[in-house]
């Protein structure tokens, strides 16, 4: 049988479970809108949480919590200066940052509490009752006495939502995250937001994992936060990016976790592990099902695969297979009309004309063709095309949007040596022969050794793509 | 998604079954080759520690056996460090964060030394 104060205690567990996820959640959501992926939040949690246990046994709780905001976001300036700083890959620094934490937090507290494993006890952060409200029944207790750290939780949710959706950081925010390019054409400093971004991100996670510390379990273990960083990123997966979604998702998990005190105070007769199990199951489950194929914000997500889906996905969508030169292409149009000219033996067709896609560590090797070609840039980031004409003329252009502050078209006259390279992720062009393309008319630089070598004296820029 | 007629979620789903079963030697190797005993929280952490391993290897196999020795080898020597010289083990992760940060930008710089001698 369940009876009220069963209810009750189940819905408060749900509440005191979802607050440090909430927080955590909340942060990393703010980090990945300005499409920064941080796997270090689970470090941030360690390191708030050993921050509020030193603030709190030397200074008091309040003092505590302070710090552990301080520490979360010290943390995460760190993975932020190499993440974004230094350009390295984000999930790999996350990892290390998290790593570092393990080890900074072990050690730190080893020497400053002792490894008895006595336990540590410290002064916590009590219930703030709401006159009234803390006596409604079945919902009071869980919404309206909590310690601070959960109203300030479920505070955040709307603040944060005003801030996406309502301001203009929160505008540019977003804008980084989904297009880092038109974001800086409009004049937005990227990666200062990014990097603002990420120690909000991180002092949110330090204040879960003070609250864990100050609100919770009273003392500090060796990773205590035990994995609820990275749920906390699976929040924000399954909350699709919006500080709603977050909450709900935070709660539901919090409710799985909740189920199994409701279990062993209804008597339920199974083994506690199993209950234990419950909220992980539910998530992948979750993640499975409901947020497949859900998409992050911003397609221009570094390393973190989204670039190469779409670079993958344009390949199938247009059909594409693979160049001799680099890169992808398909022939979309070859003209009816035959013409003969000078250059070419045998009649061409008039013109033919092909989708091209770069993707980022490709490029298009030195070539030329027996026709003029124009080149029209279609989506993605700029390219460098660069050609000597017949005559020795050195020619270097940005294929790319208006807005990128390039060309968006260009034309390469027949004969010139050409070759281009992608300045992005991606890059996916249309370009236009006439007379139409042949492969006998097609030569690649690098079959040619004398000419190469005496081409790439004289254009350096050529080396790095033959 | 196939792309150059290669079935990529069926290979994708094969390397997550293979990439399990190791995981699943790793621990069984463990429990019947080092610890001879089976109890709650018998790793450490070589879960984790292994993403690191993989990470730093840039996923080739010959740099993963080199990455794991060198992780291996400073694992035992933290043991070593807290007996002898009194500093926590744990200590040794910051070591391996250290080192992976420290390849991540060497590369970087690398990359970019790279890019302005062809530039």
């Amino acid at each position: 049988m369940i009876d009220l104060s069963m209810a009750e205690g189940f819905l408060s567990a749900l509440v005191r479970v979802a607050t440090p996820l909430l927080l955590a959640a909340l942060g990393e959501m703010l980090a990945e809108r300005g499409g920064v992926i941080n796997l270090g939040v689970e470090g941030a949690m360690l390191v708030g949480a050993l921050a509020a246990a030193i603030g709190a046994s030397s200074a008091g709780p309040w003092a505590g919590l302070l710090l552990a905001v301080a520490a979360g976001a010290v943390l995460a300036a760190g993975f932020a200066a190499v993440a974004i700083g230094a350009r390295t890959d984000q999930i790999i620094t996350g990892t290390a940052t998290t790593l570092a934490a393990l080890g900074l937090t072990g050690a730190i507290y080893r020497r400053a509490f002792g490894t008895s494993g006595a336990g540590l006890s410290l002064p916590t952060l009590g219930p703030l009752e709401v006159p009234g409200l803390a006596d409604v029944p079945l919902v009071g207790p869980a919404l309206f006495a909590q310690p601070l750290p959960t109203y300030l939780a479920l505070l955040a949710v709307p603040l944060l939502w005003w801030f996406l959706f309502r301001t203009r950081a929160g505008l540019a925010l977003r804008a980084v995250g989904e297009s880092p390019s038109s974001a800086r054409a409009a004049g937005v400093p990227v990666r200062r937001v990014q990097v603002l971004a990420t120690i909000a991100g991180g002092a949110f996670a330090g204040l879960a994992g003070g609250t864990l510390v100050l609100a919770q379990v009273g003392t500090f273990a060796e990773r205590m936060t035990a994995g609820r960083g990275f749920i906390a990123i699976a929040i924000v997966v399954l909350g699709r990016w919006h500080p709603v979604g977050v909450l709900l998702a935070a709660l539901l998990f919090g409710g799985a976790t909740a189920l199994q005190f409701l279990f062993q105070a209804a008597g339920l007769d199974a083994p506690y592990q199993l209950f234990l199990m419950l909220p992980y199951l539910l998530t992948l489950v979750l993640l499975a099902g409901i947020a497949g194929g859900v998409r992050a914000p911003g397609r221009a997500r570094p390393h973190d695969g989204m670039t190469a889906d779409r670079a993958r996905a344009l390949v199938a969508q247009l059909d594409l297979v693979p160049h001799p030169e680099g890169g992808f292409y398909r022939e979309i149009f070859r003209s009816s009309e035959r013409v003969l000219t000078g250059r070419h033996g045998v009649p061409r067709a008039a013109l033919t004309v092909i989708h091209f896609l770069l993707a980022e560590g490709t490029y298009s090797a030195a070539h030329r063709v027996l026709a003029d070609e124009a080149w029209h840039f279609v989506d993605g980031d700029p390219l460098e095309l660069m050609w000597v004409t017949e005559a020795g003329a050195w020619h270097v252009v940005r294929l790319g949007a208006l807005t990128e502050g390039a060309v968006p078209a260009a034309v390469v006259p027949a004969g010139a040596w050409q070759a281009c390279r992608p300045l992005g992720r991606y890059s996916l062009v249309a370009c236009a022969v006439a007379p139409g393309f042949e492969f006998e008319d097609f030569a690649l630089l690098r079959d040619d050794s004398s000419l190469c070598a005496v081409l790439v004296a004289r254009h350096p820029a050529l080396a790095g793509l033959l | 998604v196939v792309s150059g007629r290669i079935p990529v979620e069926r290979l994708a789903v094969g390397a997550l079954l293979v990439s399990g079963a190791f995981a699943g030697l790793a621990g069984g190797t463990e429990v019947l080759g080092v610890s001879y005993a089976l109890y709650p929280n018998l790793s450490p952490g070589y879960g984790f520690t292994g993403i690191a391993v993989a990470l730093l290897a840039r996923g080739a196999p010959l740099g993963i056996l080199a990455s794991a020795v060198l992780f291996g080898a400073l694992e035992a020597g933290a043991g070593a460090m807290q007996r002898d010289a009194g500093v926590p083990a744990v200590a040794v992760y910051v070591a391996e964060a250290v080192i992976i940060v420290a390849v991540l930008l060497a590369d970087r710089f690398a990359v970019r030394a790279r890019r302005e001698a062809t530039a």
